[in-house]
């Protein structure tokens, strides 16, 4: 009990010291400048990009472009196949990995080491 | 139409998709293109020759801690505005269900644009700031911790937030008191996976131009350096494996 408290509050220690320290890194090592974010060029820069987006200022918005509308729909079909396949290649490779690597699959500890590699396959 | 039957019918065209992607792809050059296993062979081949000059380790080590600090500040926002709009969206302050809908939808739109696609919207707005990598992880991390966060707080049982009530808590107090501390321990691990996730993500913004990792990893590629790139994704594996070693760790504490 003693020990699960003491991991948990060192990790929690460890947590707010890397917090701390991210930021330090982006404000001093990065040089991210709140100020450069929100300065006026920016803001134009936004404005113009939005507004781009929504058609405004644009001689021909795409959403008014019927061929547009076309190679969006062909472009999600294929989006949408390409994530089936992808899907489907992972969870059939997922049943060749995941179960071996499960600690209740097995108690022998030879076979745990190599459970370990695949652990390591699987982070890869 | 009943779930099951609508997850029937979902993996009847997801299985159908799959037998007929072969058909559905142009794919008339084939997989890889004629000089693909050449360049295969020779990236295999370098990462037996590893580059482990000073130079490369220092960019390396740096490139990693920028990675790890874009992760981090983008998971913190992100668990910001994941835990206010969860709150929002849920019933717990608010009854008004079309109020939470309002917030429930905001979380959607964040969470379906994903974090390149943010990265790239961002940088065309502000530049190649650290900023833009970091709202790129903060957005759509927030929509998916705040939506999870929000089924967290609708499953948590009645009957103690209940008493808290009877016993005239505000709602405030309820949150506080009953939701929080009955979630807290799927919170913080669904929280730490996401976590990881951003690392792997914080990666991939590099791609779009912000340093890090992933910034050096295409530089080397570009110039076919291998060797150098073989060691940016060791450090990137050896990072991502050692958090998910500590993250593993806290949540088995966590359920027990």
């Amino acid at each position: 009990m003693k020990q699960k408290d003491m991991f948990v509050s060192l990790s929690t220690y460890l947590v707010t010291i890397l917090i701390i320290f991210a930021w330090l890194f982006i404000f001093i090592i990065d040089k991210a400048s709140l100020k450069e974010l929100f300065n006026k060029n920016n803001f134009e820069h936004s404005k113009k990009f939005l507004l781009g987006l929504l058609g405004f200022l644009e001689e021909k918005p795409a959403f008014l472009d019927i061929n547009s509308w076309k190679n969006a729909l062909i472009l999600t079909f294929e989006t949408f196949v390409m994530s089936v396949i992808a899907i489907s290649l992972a969870t059939l490779s997922a049943f060749f990995t995941v179960i071996f690597a499960a600690f209740n699959f097995t108690n022998d500890i030879v076979t745990k080491k190599i459970i370990i590699l695949i652990n390591f396959y699987i982070t890869l | 139409m009943q779930i099951n039957n609508k997850k029937r019918l979902l993996l009847i065209v997801i299985v159908i998709t799959f037998l007929l992607s072969p058909f559905l792809i142009n794919n008339n050059d084939g997989l890889i293109h004629s000089n693909g296993y050449i360049l295969i062979y020779h990236i295999l081949i370098s990462l037996l020759h590893l580059d482990l000059s000073f130079k490369t380790i220092s960019l390396a080590v740096i490139s990693t801690i920028r990675t790890l600090s874009y992760a981090i500040a983008g998971s913190i926002l992100a668990i910001i505005i994941g835990f206010i709009l969860g709150v929002l969206s849920s019933n717990v302050l608010i009854t008004n269900r079309l109020i939470s809908n309002l917030f429930k939808n905001i979380l959607e739109v964040m969470r379906t644009i994903h974090e390149l696609v943010w990265a790239w919207l961002l940088v065309s707005a502000f530049g190649l700031s650290p900023f833009s990598g970091i709202f790129a992880i903060a957005i759509p991390y927030g929509g998916i911790l705040g939506r999870i966060y929000c089924n967290y707080f609708n499953s948590v049982p009645k009957e103690p937030i209940f008493s808290l009530k009877n016993s005239g808590a505000s709602k405030l107090q309820c949150l506080f008191y009953g939701y929080i501390p009955i979630i807290k321990a799927d919170i913080l691990s669904y929280t730490l996976y996401r976590f990881e996730c951003a690392v792997r993500s914080s990666t991939v913004m590099s791609f779009v131009g912000l340093g890090g990792l992933g910034y050096q990893i295409q530089l080397s590629l570009d110039d076919l350096n291998f060797n150098k790139a073989w060691t940016y994704i060791l450090f990137l594996v050896i990072l991502v494996y050692l958090i998910d070693l500590w993250s593993s760790a806290i949540r088995k504490r966590l359920v027990k």
